[in-house]
């Protein structure tokens, strides 16, 4: 008899059904959610992977570059090139009782110049060139995320 | 039917209804039974499975294969580990004028898997490269591909890029133009060239002696070769970083940044340097002498604005090293060398005696003509005997017999300890490679005599370097200070300038006594109407000829000189010091005749260049 009140008293089956697979249909859209935001965090990463890639070969080309347009700019002024320049345009070295010296108030010298900024002794450090959403993980995202909305509500409360 | 029904107590809650249900339900119970065997079957078969799918993971892991990539050099698929050089520091004269830096070359290989016609290849390469051997390179492109063995090989290093954009033309021309499936066609496919930094030197031989060279054919094991780039090699190399580059895009990661090496900004003025090399060549030249050295210092500072040194090497073709450099010569003499400085060391003798207050200016020497040292007469370099002489006049006629009158009267112990204060006995320490320096021989060593203090009061029985003898002089010059020399002026790393601040070394004689000395000194150069004199600026200095050991005989040479000359200038306030130094001049043996005229030209020069007026206009300017 107590069985019988059981019975009596049960879901019938296709509730049960409904409930089982709306649970299942819940679970298969969360982790479906997780799958896409997962694969679109991965698609940005790699292609600012391969944009990275390519930036530091730039890069690399950039400083050859730059180093041989130093080398060929130094090529075409150097001492014996500028010399014979000046003697094809009729230039000649001045003799001591050539120069004609005038006194200048407040002129100074020429004086090299600094070819870079003095050293300090509290360097600026070079600022990080990746942004900390390409490196973390997804739980360091959502971690952040979550601090960073409480400290954003706070600040909204003040 | 719901699983609930197979519970016992549901069979218990049927036991009472009608036999032909139960048996319905028996029959049932018969399906359940053989259904729940399938599934335990199922089961086992999965655990079967999944026992051997965790016995396989397990085998590969540690199978032979597995050992073998463990080994293997190259372990990491998921990355790749790479040693980055850092580009090597370039090197400015004081006006940032670039004297070594790094131009892009190319090094040209072949891609076997891909090479069509290897005739071609050797064809165009021999054509445009100089130095190119077709055979070889016919040999190398006709190599069979190997996964293995054989995939890419390298042809030929350091070339410049006009022959590759030439090469890069004529390939686009023969793959728009050729049938490509036409083997015997020309076809430059499998060519291949990457680009790297190599060492230049785009002054060639200006300061060749000075910056040394990095010897960049040997790619990936050269080391900087004598001057800046030997003694600085370390810090214009960098330190190189391996780097973990990842092949799955995915594990991004921020590349470290390599800095370059450090760049050194010398002291060197370029143009100055380029002068005196100029004229230092003229004057071996003319002299038919051996070898030569000009050195010019701020006498304040201790900074060397040119420092020139005969023969030279274009840093570009250092491969002619040996032909420039034959057996044992020196890359600069100016550090490398020592020698018999002769009279010029008289100037360091009579700095020694007037600061040690044993002889003025007035004190008188009664030259005789010769002097007793040791049982050796000591003579004057023209056997003449002069009479009564003063100090200046002493070094105005360069008296041997005087000046080791001065040395007797100064007593060997106060003698060598001038010297020594002046830094004879040791290297100046100047920031380049292969300086040298003769140990001086002092009272108490083997080869210490009597006649020695003698000889070494004009110069000879000791030997020194050129840099030496400026750096002594230089006291002189600068109120009794000596400052150290040095070359490197700044040094830039990671973006930043480090200024080299001048040193004093030593004090060794008093401002007064210094002053005294030039006074003399000019005086000496005026009265002697020396070759020396620049009109228009009053200049101190003296001459010197020393004589050379013949190493066959033993005995001194009787022909063979060194003539030099050390002098500085404006005498009231000195902006520069020059030392010329002639190895064995067959025209004429004597420092006055062949040094103190190449001295003037450099001045001459060198006072246009660093602006400094004659004497008349700046004693106008300055209301004196």
């Amino acid at each position: 008899m107590k069985e019988n009140i059981k019975q009596a008293y049960r879901q019938l089956p296709w509730r049960v059904q409904i409930k089982w697979g709306s649970g299942l249909l819940l679970i298969l859209t969360i982790i479906s959610m997780v799958a896409v935001l997962y694969l679109s965090i991965t698609a940005q990463t790699a292609a600012a992977g391969v944009e990275m890639q390519l930036l530091i070969l730039k890069k690399s080309r950039l400083i050859k570059e730059n180093a041989d347009a130093q080398v060929q700019l130094a090529d075409i002024t150097s001492a014996v090139k500028m010399g014979e320049r000046a003697e094809q345009l009729g230039f000649e070295y001045p003799k001591t009782n050539q120069a004609i010296y005038v006194v200048v108030p407040d002129y100074t010298l020429p004086q090299p110049t600094p070819m870079a900024p003095q050293h300090r002794f509290n360097p600026i450090k070079p600022p990080t060139l990746i942004k900390s959403i390409y490196t973390q993980s997804l739980w360091d995202w959502l971690t952040s995320n979550s601090l960073n909305l409480g400290s954003d509500q706070e600040v909204d409360q003040q | 039917m719901t699983p609930g029904n197979n519970l016992p107590g549901a069979s218990a809650s049927v036991s009472h209804i009608d036999p032909a249900s139960s048996a319905a339900l028996q029959k049932q119970g018969k399906v359940y039974s053989s259904s729940s065997m399938r599934i335990n079957a199922i089961a086992i078969f999965l655990t079967v499975i999944a026992i051997l799918i965790t016995f396989k993971i397990i085998s590969i892991q540690n199978g032979e294969l597995a050992e073998a990539i463990k080994n293997n050099e190259q372990p990491q698929y998921n990355f790749i580990e790479e040693i980055k050089y850092p580009e090597r520091g370039s090197i400015y004269d004081r006006w940032g004028h670039l004297l070594a830096g790094n131009k892009t070359v190319y090094e040209v290989g072949v891609e076997l898997i891909e090479v069509k016609n290897p005739k071609t290849i050797a064809d165009t390469l021999s054509f445009y490269l100089d130095d190119i051997d077709y055979e070889e390179v016919l040999r190398i492109t006709s190599i069979k591909y190997d996964r293995e063995r054989a995939v890419y090989h390298v042809i030929v290093d350091s070339v410049e890029q006009e022959v590759i954009i030439k090469l890069e033309d004529l390939m686009i021309k023969y793959k728009n133009e050729i049938d490509q499936n036409d083997e015997d066609a020309p076809n430059l496919s499998g060519l291949t060239w990457r680009s790297y930094l190599e060492r230049s030197y785009p002054e060639h031989t200006i300061a060749a002696n000075i910056i040394g060279f990095y010897a960049f054919h040997d790619r990936y094991s050269a080391q900087g070769h004598y001057g800046i780039e030997e003694k600085f090699n370390d810090r214009l190399a960098g330190k190189p970083k391996k780097i973990v580059i990842p092949n799955d895009p995915n594990q991004i990661e921020e590349m470290p940044t390599i800095p370059p090496g450090e760049s050194l900004v010398l002291t060197i003025d370029r143009e100055i340097q380029s002068t005196v090399e100029k004229i230092l060549d003229n004057a071996v030249a003319y002299n038919e002498a051996k070898s030569g050295t000009i050195i010019v210092m701020d006498p304040k500072t201790g900074e060397i604005l040119a420092m020139a040194s005969y023969p030279r090497l274009d840093l570009n073709e250092y491969g002619n090293l040996g032909e420039v450099f034959p057996s044992n010569t020196p890359f600069n003499k100016a550090i490398g060398e020592t020698y018999e400085p002769g009279s010029v060391f008289k100037v360091i003798t009579m700095a020694a005696a007037l600061d040690a207050g044993v002889v003025t200016p007035e004190t008188v020497y009664n030259d005789e003509g010769g002097i007793l040292f040791g049982g050796e007469v000591i003579t004057n370099w023209d056997y003449s005997a002069n009479g009564e002489q003063t100090m200046k006049e002493c070094l105005q006629n360069s008296l041997n017999t005087c000046l080791s009158w001065v040395a007797r009267q100064l007593k060997p112990e106060k003698f060598y300890f001038y010297l020594e204060e002046f830094g004879i006995d040791r290297r100046t320490n100047i920031d380049l490679a292969g300086e040298v320096n003769w140990p001086l021989s002092t009272p108490g060593d083997d080869k210490w005599t009597e006649i020695s203090l003698a000889t070494n009061s004009f110069g000879q029985g000791l030997a020194v370097t050129p840099i030496q003898m400026i750096t002594a002089v230089s006291a002189i010059a600068n109120d009794g200070k000596m400052m150290a020399p040095h070359i490197v002026r700044a040094s830039i790393n990671n973006g930043q300038l480090y200024n080299n601040t001048p040193q004093i070394i030593n004090t060794p004689i008093s401002a007064e006594t210094a002053c005294t000395l030039s006074e003399m000194l000019a005086a000496a150069l005026e009265d002697g109407e020396s070759r020396a004199l620049v009109p228009g600026y009053r200049v101190a200095g003296k001459t010197g000829t020393g004589s050379i050991v013949d190493p066959e005989e033993e005995t001194y040479h009787p022909e063979k000189t060194n003539a030099s000359f050390v002098g500085w200038g404006p005498v009231e306030d000195p902006r520069f010091i020059v030392y010329v130094w002639l190895q064995e001049p067959e025209r004429n043996d004597w420092g006055s005749i062949v040094a103190a005229p190449v001295f003037r030209e450099v001045v001459q020069r060198l006072v246009i260049i660093l602006n400094i007026p004659p004497d008349r206009i700046r004693n106008e300017i300055y209301g004196r």
